[in-house]
């Protein structure tokens, strides 16, 4: 049987419409242009999304015009590309007629081993392209969260970011990539052709609609439901695991979109983080940080709020602050919907409320209520692109003084992401004062039993539950700065 | 693109290139992806791959290594193991004590059990790990604590004896200790070799800094003779030392499995692979008792051990903890000290070279005894730092080299004021007075580095200048580019004598084929030797085609090249340096091991969090002394790499290895996922290097100083100013290892604090 999801992949690049059989849809796309294409410029550095030497750039079209994106080719999968243009850093410029990110590269003496060169490129003419096409410069800010996802071991960053901003500063010039001809080029998807087979790769099913979705589910109930990919990317590469066929939520309509309704923000299971993070920051920009830390741009570009949620792992950044704004899910099995909030989805490690063939669809967020005050922090050995050893939500709803709710979610102290309800329930009725807060720190710091591991020890994590909310008191109470980051609130 | 002949320039009116920022020589292809690494350059039809087995287990015996499923497992063409390999086959850098797949015992976690060719890298990849080990447990030794009890280690400790430590006992004395993790080199590009088959042997191409030894390695474990085996390194993606022993496995597996399936052989190791196989920065622990004059905070003596972490092997240990005594006085006088250097083995990889080579850590435990001497002295230990340099003319270091160019102190003097350091103390104190949750802290520290191989035979350098007819040149030397360019001031210094521009001249890839005479490209003194060597060829070639009697100045290089075929003059020549005045005995470790010293300075101003021990490096003012520069844009990259590097090295970079269960002794952190090197955010905005003005007093290739590794102990600034931040919370001993993670921060805030 013939699914109809088992849609070919179509997609533009090297100045052509490229046609990949669902069959092999899963090829990496780092795997697809250096074995598959013969083009070497994107390098792997890691193969598992966190050095960035492998990024690419996405071109798709949006309501708003062109939406450019670098993204991890080792662990984006073909058949993400669908509908988009690819660029690698072959298609940015030659030799004899570099792109200005290029130019402003060697001119700032910004390759040394030149192994990284090409994905600091690729990620920062992603983000000078995006700027172009609103006549504006991308600032110091913009480019280094466009290279948030770039390792380099030899320059030390100053003269890359030096090309960075020389070149967004050139922008507005000719120069640069023509945005009509790629345009063109992903206007150009949808005609017939005959679809390539790639080797080694996993099948990929790209449902478009909820019903493709549920049929392909049925047909294959063993099948791994991805989106981003940057999770079952790892699978596939440093597991080496099979996964002989995927079902791609990427393209399922109904899993995509942000809604602002009465309620809230009502959000597709298959929206990515990137495109979340502005309607978020609206209603809450003490999220800004959180979203700025969260995984790195290149990431962020491919992953979804959903799959973070659903992948439900105990040191997953979203889900101590979706435990905190009480967020609800919205999944669906079949044609039968149910609702269950997030605090109820988590049942134990590596377990959740989620039956055979059932996926989640969207994602509620309340509307911000006017009493509420919050904090989250994540705390790491690294400020970018890392994974927390703690992330703490805080969120009080305070009316005349008095707490009247208080939730406070946790990642990184036990099996699950998790809130502290005992302390939550004690802190209810208190008054909100920096007394109160810091007489339940003690209490924090007793209510869960972490693990030591790599990242922090069993006493740190223990400890920075507490300190969370010490920090917090003083952040709303005190009259001193409490944060060491330059850009973030609260900073010296 | 081809080069335009250019007219002759006479040499008195040569511009200089050598002491222009010139781009890398590789730029303009690495920012296009038009620089071929090794995985870049087109396969050969029928090419296999090939990947490593690894144990899981840090220490056991082997009982049984079974291999069947991995011969039957899809795409696999062939299979090595200890029976492929000549009995007994051992190697190494140094001694030849390592081994390519584990003899009898597991002796690390990931070590390689066997290698597995196949049809795709995939295939080899999912083959690897099919094999059944059948092995009894050991005790894993990891801490140096551990290797220590254990009694084992991989090379002989050393002991010095300096001045008369007895004299100064009677003056008020501090201890204390610092454990400072090891450092992943952290290459973009991974460990990779291809073997090709050849008629009589293989050629290789191997991402190294050591062609010639990895050709020596290769012949040992093949069978062959060296005129059999060609290794060809074009460029590294990121070496820092982890490309010269490192590289030895991949090629030699690579090309055992080459001859044995007389097809091409690609092995390219996977980043975790890369992580859990290879070498790195040594551990130290270092254990201190110094003995100071309370007034001024002069530091008399001190008795100090190192405790060295080898790991399973020799490898570079012995000359790494060595180059750690050399260093570690930095920049001071000390006139008595006792030392007690002990190597131990453990089980975990075998450590190995990296940028520094022992320097950083035993200047890195002077330093943090002089923080201490300073705090007990109630003292600025930037003027503690004063007191004890050495003196301006005329100082002998403790192995007895005659320092003859000491700059430090006009240097930290020129950069206090320019990073106005005092004023800046005072806004940092009145600060930490009134403030409770974020303190800052400040520090300035120096750094003198000597430069030269530490066994003196590696410092020499060969160089091949050729002139082809069309007027343009090709350069082969000894040395290897891994991003530090290399290349481009031999080009620089190529061109200048032919007086062309750069774009006329080219470097070949290092070859084996062609210069026997090649040192591992290390020890910051690649330039020394290769810029001087390619300077000695192209003046005599020069001179030579210049007193052929058909030249004729007012024509173009390519005219006179073929005048000087017509007359059967060479147009190619080959220069040779050697190291003047150098060399000590190793046994009394006495002598000028150096032919001069690097030195530098850096200022770094820092936040740091006491409810969580977050830290933030705030600025960063630096100047350091390359002597005359050939390319100040490639020696500031330098200088600003090496310094974040370290910085990662002394802050978010850390090792951890599995302590418990079964598998204790697994490196956990083995992936950028889990392991984090700085990133962009983590580089302060003021961010500022200047370069001193000096000429190296030594008669070197443009009166310029080494660069590659000297400002890596720049570094130190930081984690002094992350000790100075935690020091104003309280009043008693700082007690903070590196890195200095937020946790290793907080735990020394509370230790400050609960120990008042």
């Amino acid at each position: 049987m013939t699914l109809a999801a088992s849609h070919p992949i179509q997609f533009w690049h090297q100045n052509a419409v490229q046609t990949i059989h669902a069959d092999s849809a899963g090829r990496s796309v780092l795997n697809y242009l250096r074995r598959d294409c013969g083009l070497t410029g994107t390098k792997e550095g890691c193969a598992e999304g966190d050095c960035g030497a492998c990024c690419v750039m996405t071109v798709a079209q949006s309501d708003n015009g062109l939406v450019f994106e670098s993204v991890n080719a080792c662990i984006h999968p073909v058949a993400n590309l669908q509908g988009k243009a690819l660029l690698s850093v072959e298609d940015l410029g030659t030799l004899q007629a570099p792109h200005p990110v290029q130019a402003a590269m060697v001119n700032a003496h910004a390759s040394q081993c030149g192994f990284c060169t090409p994905g600091f490129v690729v990620s920062m003419a992603a983000c000078t392209e995006q700027a172009r096409c609103t006549h504006a410069s991308a600032n110091r800010d913009q480019i280094l969260d466009a290279i948030s996802g770039n390792l380099c071991r030899c320059t030390g960053y100053k003269p890359i970011i030096e090309a960075g901003l020389n070149a967004a500063s050139a922008a507005n010039d000719s120069a640069g990539l023509d945005h009509a001809a790629i345009a063109a080029g992903i206007a150009a998807i949808g005609t017939v052709a005959d679809a390539r087979h790639l080797p080694e790769a996993p099948t990929v099913l790209m449902p478009r609609t909820i019903s493709e979705l549920n049929q392909a589910l049925s047909a294959h109930p063993q099948a791994t439901l991805t989106a981003g990919l940057t999770d079952v990317g790892l699978w596939l590469n440093k597991q080496l695991r099979t996964i002989p066929v995927m079902i791609s939520t990427t393209q399922v309509a109904e899993l995509q979109g942000i809604h602002h309704t009465a309620f809230g923000v009502d959000i597709g299971a298959a929206v990515t983080l990137t495109q979340i993070a502005p309607h978020l920051s609206a209603g809450y920009p003490e999220l800004n940080e959180w979203l700025e830390r969260f995984a790195s741009l290149p990431i962020r570009n491919a992953a979804t709020l959903g799959g973070n949620v659903v992948g439900g792992s105990p040191i997953g950044d979203s889900m101590p602050v979706l435990l905190a704004l009480d967020v609800q899910l919205l999944l669906q099995r079949g044609e039968v919907q149910r609702t269950v909030a997030l605090n109820d989805f988590y049942l134990g490690y590596q377990k959740k409320d989620l039956q055979d063939g059932e996926f989640l669809r969207r994602i509620m967020i309340l509307k911000r209520s006017a009493q509420l005050k919050l904090a989250v922090y994540k705390i790491s050995k690294r400020f970018e692109d890392d994974i927390s050893a703690v992330c703490a939500a805080l969120a009080f709803h305070v009316e005349n003084g008095i707490i009247t709710k208080a939730r406070l979610g946790f990642g990184g102290v036990a099996a699950t992401p998790i809130r502290a309800h005992g302390v939550e329930t004690a802190l209810q009725g208190k008054p909100f004062t920096q007394a109160t807060l810091d007489a339940a720190a003690p209490m924090l710091e007793a209510a869960f039993t972490p693990l030591s591991d790599h990242r922090a020890s069993a006493d740190y994590r223990r400890l920075m539950c507490g300190n969370a909310l010490r920090r917090a008191a003083a952040q709303w109470f005190g009259d001193e700065p409490t944060r060491v980051f330059a850009h973030v609130e609260g900073a010296v | 693109m081809k080069s335009v002949p250019v007219k002759i320039v006479p040499k008195q009116a040569i511009q200089a290139q050598s002491s222009q920022s010139l781009p890398h020589e590789s730029a303009f292809l690495q920012v296009a992806g038009a620089a071929h690494y090794i995985d870049d350059i087109p396969e050969v039809a029928g090419t296999l791959h090939a990947a490593f087995g690894l144990a899981l287990v840090a220490h056991a015996h082997i009982e049984s290594l079974d291999l069947t499923a991995v011969k039957a497992a899809a795409g696999v063409v062939a299979v090595i193991d200890n029976a492929a390999l000549p009995p007994n086959f051992h190697y190494g850098p140094v001694l030849h004590d390592d081994v390519l797949f584990a003899q009898g015992e597991v002796m690390h976690y990931g070590q390689a059990l066997f290698a597995v060719a196949a049809t795709s890298h995939d295939a080899a990849r999912r083959a690897a790990r099919a094999f059944t080990l059948q092995a009894t447990a050991l005790a894993v030794n990891i801490t140096t604590a551990e290797g220590l009890a254990s009694g084992e280690s991989v090379v002989p400790s050393r002991q010095l004896n300096i001045g008369d430590l007895n004299s100064v006992v009677h003056l008020p004395s501090i201890t204390g200790t610092l454990a400072m993790g090891g450092q992943e080199h952290f290459y973009l590009e991974g460990q990779i070799a291809y073997a090709l088959p050849t008629e009589r042997g293989v050629k290789v191409y191997s991402s190294t800094q050591h062609p010639s030894e990895v050709q020596a390695a290769i012949a040992e474990v093949c069978g062959l003779s060296f005129n059999d085996v060609e290794v060809e390194t074009r460029r590294m993606g990121g070496a820092f030392g982890g490309k010269e022993s490192q590289a030895m496995p991949c090629a030699m597996a690579a090309s055992l499995l080459a001859l044995k399936t007389r097809k091409p052989v690609k092995l390219r190791l996977d980043r975790d692979d890369d992580f859990l196989t290879t070498g790195k920065r040594h551990e130290f622990d270092v254990t201190y008792t110094a003995h100071y004059e309370p007034s001024t905070g002069v530091i008399a003596g001190h008795r100090t051990q190192h405790l060295v972490r080898g790991g399973i092997s020799a490898d570079f240990t012995g000359p790494v903890a060595d180059r750690a005594l050399f260093h570690a006085h930095n920049g001071y006088h000390i006139a008595h000290a006792q030392f007690d250097s002990q190597r131990v083995k453990t089980h975990t990889v075998s450590n190995t070279a990296y940028r520094g080579f022992g320097a950083p850590q035993g200047a890195f435990g002077m330093e943090v005894m002089l923080d201490d001497v300073a705090r007990a002295c109630g003292k600025d230990a930037l003027d503690v730092r004063y007191a004890n340099l050495f003196a301006d003319q005329g100082a002998v270091t403790h192995y007895g080299q005659t320092v003859k160019d000491f700059v430090l102190r006009d240097l930290m003097q020129q950069l206090e004021t320019q990073s106005r350091y005092r004023e800046r103390r005072q806004a940092v104190a009145a600060w930490n007075a009134s403030h409770s949750i974020v303190k800052r802290g400040l520090a300035l520290t120096p750094a003198m580095f000597g430069i030269a191989f530490g066994l003196t035979a590696h410092n020499q350098g060969t160089a091949l200048v050729s002139l082809l007819k069309d007027g343009t040149l090709t350069v082969q030397h000894g040395g290897t580019e891994m991003g530090q360019g290399l290349h481009t001031k031999v080009l620089q210094t190529v061109a200048d004598v032919f007086g062309v521009p750069l774009a006329s001249v080219r470097i070949q890839a290092t070859d084996t084929a062609t210069l026997p005479n090649m040192p591992a490209t290390a020890a910051s003194s690649s330039t020394d030797l290769c810029a001087n060597a390619a300077h000695i060829a192209a003046s005599t070639l020069r001179q030579r085609i210049e007193q052929c009697p058909a030249y004729d100045a007012s024509q173009s290089w390519a005219v006179n090249a073929n005048a000087a075929y017509t007359a059967r003059v060479s147009l190619t020549e080959v220069g040779y340096y050697a190291t003047p005045d150098i060399g000590y005995d190793f046994a009394t470790f006495k002598g000028a091991p150096f032919q001069y010293y690097a030195y530098g300075a850096a200022v770094a101003e820092v936040l740091i969090d006491t409810l969580t021990g977050e830290t933030r490096v705030q600025a960063v003012d630096i100047l350091h002394d390359v002597g005359r520069s050939i390319n100040p844009a490639i020696d500031k990259g330098q200088i600003e790499g090496a310094f974040v590097q370290a910085m990662g090295w002394l802050t978010t970079e850390e090792l951890v290895w599995k302590m418990d269960g079964p598998q204790r002794g697994r490196l956990m952190t083995q992936a950028p996922q889990t392991y984090k090197i700085p990133t962009a955010r983590d580089v302060p905005e003021h961010f500022s290097v200047s370069l001193y003005d000096n000429v190296n007093t030594e008669p070197n290739v443009h009166g310029s100083k080494a660069v590659g590794e000297p400002p890596f102990m720049l570094a130190f600034s930081v984690f002094m100013a992350i000790r100075d931040a935690v020091g104003s919370c309280g009043t008693g001993k700082v007690k903070l290892r590196a890195p200095a993670t937020s946790e290793a921060v907080l735990n020394a805030i509370n230790f400050m604090i609960f120990s008042k």
